[in-house]
């Protein structure tokens, strides 16, 4: 079910099921691609960024696309194309996580379809 | 080989893309993700002191300007360490920021938590208490005598909100663990700020979790004192010990006009919960308290051997059956006599009334027992 294994008490609790809601993420080039929506720790097994387990295991993405724009400040996004991802009930759990109130994490599940659930927006 | 800690995230996104840390004799940098490969996102770090980072996370400067116009001109490539939170660092050739690597304009950090930054820091649960005083007001201080009262006071409350956090999930604390206890760490501006932590480290995930708990449930019921019917109710449904302790710690606002902003956070919370008290509700609510003699009583029942009772003055000492020895006096609201008690000889049954006065200066607590009904026999 999980597009990635997730540890134990993972989705937490307190996440919830999406209902048609609208979030943003970067896309590594001009076509968005599954790859573009698989967590840190699938990339690297074996790093530690001082998060927990679980949040290691989950995709970031933002409810507003001004945080995109702000993170493509940084000279290693610069050059991505920001996709506007809706969620629904069945794509996973999401949860507000960090001091940014609009960033949260996502636990993808296999049933996402990024073919018809995201279109690039900028 | 010399290695920095992540101290706080500025901007997470999948991993952290800016964040502060610091070295071992605690100079921070400013550390910004310019480049990922197989080992995971290079980052570039520069040194900045106290006065920068401080204008950095509270968007009086971007970041650009950190890496344009760095304090001194050095620069570290660093990656995250296997398995470890920690991270390598490299010292860079250049001493000037390469343009490739400059973030464009107008990146500001607005979103920064001290308090769940310092839980992070620390590993442990940690609270801030900003206290108002009247001489506070222009500079940060605050007199000693009023700083020690409200951390007995502070610190008590946080005692029996533990004991009642672990009474409500039925574990017992053992006598030898004081998972309750606080240290002070540090002090800082806005009004008169006092920075507390758990006397202990975190568990493996970072918490204490009754000292945790204890913390929500101050901010809770500090949060009922806007609505003092509510906040009496939450008072009458606790009780006792814990009740007087919450109802001292508003008293000490209330006589102080002192009003209170407590901030916590655990490490795995990722942003501190907040709440601000205004000293309007506080006096209303004391002067109910006041009236309400009920909800600072603890009930009592005791079993055992009186050593000593005065009929004429109404006090008395006993001793229980496992040797623990009780002294107090009749209750002046009962019609309780002590008059032809059997001392040591006969086993008695007594309703007690307990109340707990805290001694300012060495916050040691002195028990008063008051009997509110005639001792029974107890022959068993």
């Amino acid at each position: 079910m999980w597009f990635e294994e997730l540890p134990e008490r993972c989705p937490p609790t307190d996440a919830k099921i999406p209902s048609g809601q609208e979030y943003f993420r970067l896309i590594e080039n001009g076509s968005i691609e599954s790859d573009d929506f698989i967590s840190h720790r699938k990339i690297w097994p074996n790093k530690a960024f001082n998060v927990s387990e679980c949040r290691a295991r989950s995709v970031s993405v933002y409810s507003g696309i001004e945080e995109c724009r702000a993170i493509k400040k940084l000279p290693m996004h610069k050059k991505k194309k920001i996709a506007k991802v809706i969620l629904n009930q069945g794509d996973g759990y999401i949860k507000q996580t960090g001091q940014n109130k609009e960033h949260y994490s996502w636990w993808r599940t296999q049933s996402f379809n990024y073919e018809t659930s995201t279109a690039l927006v900028a | 080989m010399k290695r920095i800690k992540p101290e706080s995230v500025l901007l997470f996104y999948d991993y952290p893309q800016v964040f502060i840390a610091k070295d071992i004799v605690d100079l921070k940098y400013a550390c910004m993700a310019i480049a990922e490969d197989e080992a995971g996102p290079i980052y570039l770090c520069t040194p900045i002191s106290k006065k920068r980072h401080d204008k950095l996370v509270t968007s009086k400067i971007d970041l650009k300007e950190i890496y344009e116009k760095p304090e001194v001109g050095e620069f570290y490539k660093s990656i995250f360490s296997e398995d470890e939170d920690s991270l390598i660092i490299e010292k860079e050739f250049y001493n000037v920021c390469p343009s490739d690597y400059l973030p464009e304009e107008g990146l500001f950090f607005d979103n920064y938590d001290e308090v769940a930054s310092k839980a992070l820091e620390e590993n442990t649960t940690v609270s801030y208490a900003s206290l108002s005083p009247a001489e506070a007001i222009d500079s940060p201080r605050i007199r000693t005598s009023k700083l020690s009262e409200f951390l007995i006071l502070y610190q008590n409350s946080i005692k029996y909100l533990t004991k009642l956090s672990a009474k409500e999930i039925k574990k017992s604390i053992p006598k030898n663990e004081t998972p309750f206890s606080t240290d002070v760490f540090g002090f800082s501006y806005g009004s008169f700020t006092v920075q507390i932590r758990s006397s202990y480290d975190g568990d493996l995930l970072g918490d204490n979790a009754l000292l945790s708990t204890a913390f929500a449930k101050l901010n809770m019921f500090l949060a009922l004192t806007s609505n003092a019917n509510e906040a009496i109710e939450y008072l009458r449904s606790v009780k006792g010990h814990t009740a007087s302790s919450l109802i001292k710690l508003l008293e000490f606002m209330s006589n102080n006009s002192c009003p209170m902003k407590h901030q916590w956070a655990s490490p795995s919370m990722g942003q501190s919960q907040s709440i601000k008290v205004e000293l309007p509700h506080i006096h209303e609510l004391v002067e109910l308290c006041r009236q309400r003699d009920d909800l600072t009583k603890e009930k009592l029942e005791l079993t055992g051997r009186f050593i000593s009772a005065n009929s004429k003055t109404g006090s008395w000492t006993l001793e229980t059956d496992d040797k623990e020895t009780f002294t107090g006096t009749v209750s002046p609201e009962s019609d309780v006599t002590l008059h032809g008690i059997i001392i040591e000889k006969q086993k008695y049954k007594v309703s007690c009334e307990e109340k707990i006065e805290v001694i300012l200066g060495t916050s040691k607590e002195v028990k008063q027992f008051y009997i509110t009904t005639q001792p029974r026999l107890h022959n068993k």
